[in-house]
């Protein structure tokens, strides 16, 4: 489900006004902070499903911060600390603190115990943070919203106060909106029902304050795909691609370069970029997977320009602009892509020549090292398709043994020398039987199997 | 021991040129084999005639027992002088192997000839001195089997430049890649092949300079005895049987009627082995003793596929000699790696099975087969002999 963050900033708030946002900020990160501290005594050993969690946070709960007039932000109070309580989970690092307050850095400095600089230091850090404030849904009634005046004006409705601090009874106040160029497109989506507005966080930046709204755009069907396009990190360019047709043939390649521009522009330009060049090509995008791989590429004396970082962010901005797209992406591993001969597969670290360059130690074949990786990327998924199913077979005095583990079929063919054949026919009828009962997984077997030509694709393995 | 020189060399063309501007004479003579690799002056004609000149003059001479000083000086005053430079030049490389491995290498103008053991280069210090005006740079070293002795022309050096290299390949480049791609299972021709491939690559298929690799194998002689086919007369079996059993070197047994009739002989019990199953090529068998048993016709006709392929250089020709094992794959693996020659040992009976009605009956397929293989082997560096019984 593609989301899109919008930021918005709140058109010179009056100093009044000022106060009133500055004053609900420091109410709910107050709020949420004592919440965090009284949620602990309660919270099982294991996460809990986040029903359960948020049953936890029942009326009695919210009672330790009756006094800060939360009421309003009491919904996107419990999903505020279900969020990060998930994170606090999955990570099993120690409890988190967002914010101190005097009694804290006080209680730090009295204690008989001897504290650690840095201890000290996140202390100070955290003294008085403000968190940012979430509303967790788009209502006119509740939360916030946006409307737009005659004057086409647009403005945000934000719920800040309960009723006993009601300003001139009411618990909203209205802040006029910044919509430039960028803004207004999201707004006009909005007004004509092409997104949705979801949750929306309210920060402070220096003076300023800012609206983050997330939007919902709604996925586009997923365009027909003749081509593969592999996205590689680069040396001499930022990043490096190459398509290939489905039959394996590279039609072009090039590299993705964005010059004079820095930090997650940069990184929205490459992605741009890559979803152009995806969209030109109708080709299906196919990134490297180093969270859990390496590519290998960088080595002594070589500057890469792009960082494994830099390139998951680029992958991470992608992927959810590729659905935006329609467009189809996979992430492959990336090992061994830039040593891997494109024309006889031989797979050597010694094929790597002269830092950037590729000659391979077994056919000849050469080319720029980026050109080797991307092809060798664009075509991961034909190589995937391609690759022969395994079956194990067992000789015995008067009949083979075969079986064929992913589809967990075993069957016992008299023994001759056209028992394989005999296994192959046996096993399509069984497929063409059984085929709506496999699991995902076992049909992607079960279809390659029933092609045409069902021997080229199995590779036959003796257990002795 | 007398050691088997296994040779083999490739030329690829400057782009859009007929000739080739370089010329290798090979010259196997009694136990000696002689090697030269001549480059001519430019590139064409010229150049091609400048080449064939030089080669086939060092060779004569230089196998005939004649000093360097008289090959030198016959060059000069017999090559054509070129009408834009006023000279008459060809460089050259000479490498003279004797039986027991001792080598004579003479260079003039040419890259470094690389001599590799156990995958490293070894440096050879060379003595230099001038003939009319000429440096000639002269070494000696005595090879081991398993050596390669690898001279190539300048192209080699000069691939890729302006193109995907810079500077072009440079030799230090050049040496780095054949330690990194050596295999001692590799052939002569493979290492030939493997570098010319890398330079056309390098050239992006179109060679600014004709580029020509010679590389010797220095390998100890194994002979592969092939027995393919029952022979015409039953009185032979034995005498056949023995012969192969007895044999000092790689023993094949190719064909159903063959192996059961070495299995009777040799009173050794015949296995049919069916570790890997192929769709294409019949299984494998087994006899103690015998290095390698097949079906006949089938494993003949692919294993001759396999080594058209391998000849051609075709990619994947490598995939399909190593990784492979069906009985095909491994006959051709055992005719180009293992063995430095094969002796044919053609059986004539007929297996009507075999014979296609459209062809003449004097086609037998099945010695057609084993003449075509042969041949192959032959282009290949291998010494092959065949006998009909």
């Amino acid at each position: 489900m593609p989301y899109k963050t919008m930021q918005i900033k709140l058109l010179n708030p009056s100093k009044s006004k000022r106060d009133l946002l500055e004053d609900a900020i420091d109410r709910y990160s107050t709020a949420f902070e004592i919440l965090l501290r009284e949620i602990k005594s309660i919270l099982p050993a294991v996460l809990p499903p986040k029903t359960e969690l948020l049953k936890l946070m029942d009326k009695n709960f919210f009672k330790c911060v009756s006094n800060l007039g939360v009421e309003p932000f009491k919904d996107a109070l419990k999903i505020d600390l279900a969020r990060l309580l998930a994170v606090y989970f999955s990570k099993k690092s120690s409890y988190p603190v967002t914010r101190t307050f005097d009694e804290d850095i006080m209680a730090l400095l009295d204690g008989e115990e001897k504290i650690s600089k840095p201890k000290l230091d996140a202390a100070f850090e955290k003294y008085q943070k403000k968190r940012p404030l979430l509303f967790c849904r788009f209502d006119e009634k509740r939360d916030y919203s946006i409307f737009q005046s005659e004057k086409g004006t647009y403005f945000a409705k934000l719920y800040l106060f309960n009723r006993k601090n009601a300003q001139n009874s009411k618990r909203y106040a209205v802040f006029p909106l910044d919509a430039a160029e960028w803004q207004q497109k999201f707004l006009n989506d909005m007004k004509s029902g092409i997104c949705t507005p979801k949750s929306a966080e309210l920060i402070q930046k220096k003076d300023e304050f800012y609206l983050n709204i997330r939007f919902w755009y709604p996925a586009l069907p997923k365009h027909h795909f003749s081509a593969y396009i592999g996205i590689v990190r680069g040396i001499n360019s930022d990043l490096y691609y190459a398509v290939s047709l489905k039959s394996g043939e590279i039609i072009s390649t090039g590299s993705i370069n964005v010059n004079n521009i820095y930090g997650l522009n940069k990184f929205h330009s490459l992605s741009n970029e890559i979803i152009r060049l995806a969209k030109e090509n109708k080709a299906y995008i196919i990134m490297e997977n180093l969270s859990t791989s390496n590519d290998n590429l960088k080595m002594k004396g070589l500057k890469v320009p792009l960082s494994v970082g830099d390139y998951n962010k680029i992958a991470f901005l992608v992927s959810y602009k590729a659905e935006l797209a329609g467009l189809e992406i996979a992430f492959v591993s990336a090992n061994s892509i830039f040593y891997r001969c494109t024309r006889c597969g031989n797979f050597k670290r010694a094929n790597r020549f002269l830092k950037d360059k590729f000659i391979c130690t077994m056919c000849g074949h050469s080319d720029n090292l980026e050109e080797i990786g991307s092809s060798n990327l664009a075509k991961t998924l034909i190589t995937y398709k391609n690759n022969k199913i395994p079956v194990y077979y067992k000789a015995e005095e008067n009949s083979i043994v075969f079986r064929l583990d992913i589809l967990d079929y075993e069957v016992v063919c008299a023994k001759s020398l056209s028992a394989a054949n005999e296994f192959c026919e046996r096993l399509k009828n069984h497929i063409a039987l059984n085929i709506n009962n496999f699991s995902k997984h076992q049909q992607f077997t079960a279809k390659k199997l029933l092609g045409e030509n069902a021997f080229s694709k199995i590779n036959f393995i003796e257990i002795k | 021991m007398n050691l088997y020189i296994e040779t083999s060399w490739g030329s690829v063309n400057k782009y859009g040129e007929e000739l080739c501007g370089d010329k290798v004479e090979i010259l196997k003579k009694g136990e000696d084999t002689f090697i030269v690799l001549a480059d001519g002056l430019g590139s064409g004609v010229k150049a091609n005639i400048l080449a064939s000149l030089t080669s086939k003059i060092a060779i004569t001479m230089l196998s005939e027992g004649a000093g360097v000083q008289d090959v030198i000086e016959t060059m000069a005053s017999t090559l054509p002088v070129c009408k834009e430079r006023q000279i008459a030049y060809s460089t050259f490389s000479f490498i003279h192997i004797k039986h027991n491995g001792e080598t004579h290498l003479v260079e003039f103008d040419n890259p470094d000839t690389v001599i590799l053991r156990d995958g490293k280069a070894l440096f050879l210090p060379r003595e230099e001195y001038v003939v009319s005006g000429k440096k000639i740079r002269e070494t000696h070293i005595t090879l081991k089997p398993n050596d390669f002795c690898i001279t190539f022309s300048d192209g080699v050096v000069h691939a890729g430049v302006g193109k995907l290299l810079n500077l072009g390949w440079e030799h230090k480049n050049v040496v780095e890649y054949i330690e990194k791609s050596y295999r001692k299972e590799s052939t002569a021709f493979y290492v030939q092949n493997l570098l010319l491939q890398a330079c056309k690559s390098l050239y992006m298929d179109a060679p600014g300079d004709d580029t020509t690799v010679a590389v010797c194998k220095i390998r100890t002689p194994d002979i592969a005895y092939v027995m393919v086919g029952p022979p015409l007369s039953a009185e032979d079996d034995e005498k056949i049987v023995n012969a192969l059993i007895n044999f000092n070197g790689t023993k094949i047994v190719c064909g159903g009627t063959t192996s059961q009739i070495v299995s009777r002989i040799s009173k050794r019990e015949l296995q049919i082995m069916l570790n890997y199953i192929s769709p294409d090529v019949p299984p494998i068998g087994r006899i103690e003793g015998i290095d390698l048993v097949t079906e006949g016709v089938i494993t003949l006709g692919k294993c001759y596929d396999i080594l058209k392929r391998y000849e051609s250089g075709s990619i994947g020709r490598d995939n399909m000699l190593n990784s492979k094992k069906d009985g095909a794959s491994q006959l051709a693996q055992m005719l180009i790696n293992k063995c430095t020659g094969a002796k044919f040992v053609v059986g004539r009976a007929i297996n009507p099975a075999h014979q296609n009605p459209d062809l003449p009956i004097s086609l037998n397929l099945k010695l057609r087969l084993v003449s075509d293989i042969a041949e192959c082997l032959k282009r290949l560096g291998k010494t092959v002999e065949i006998e009909f019984y």
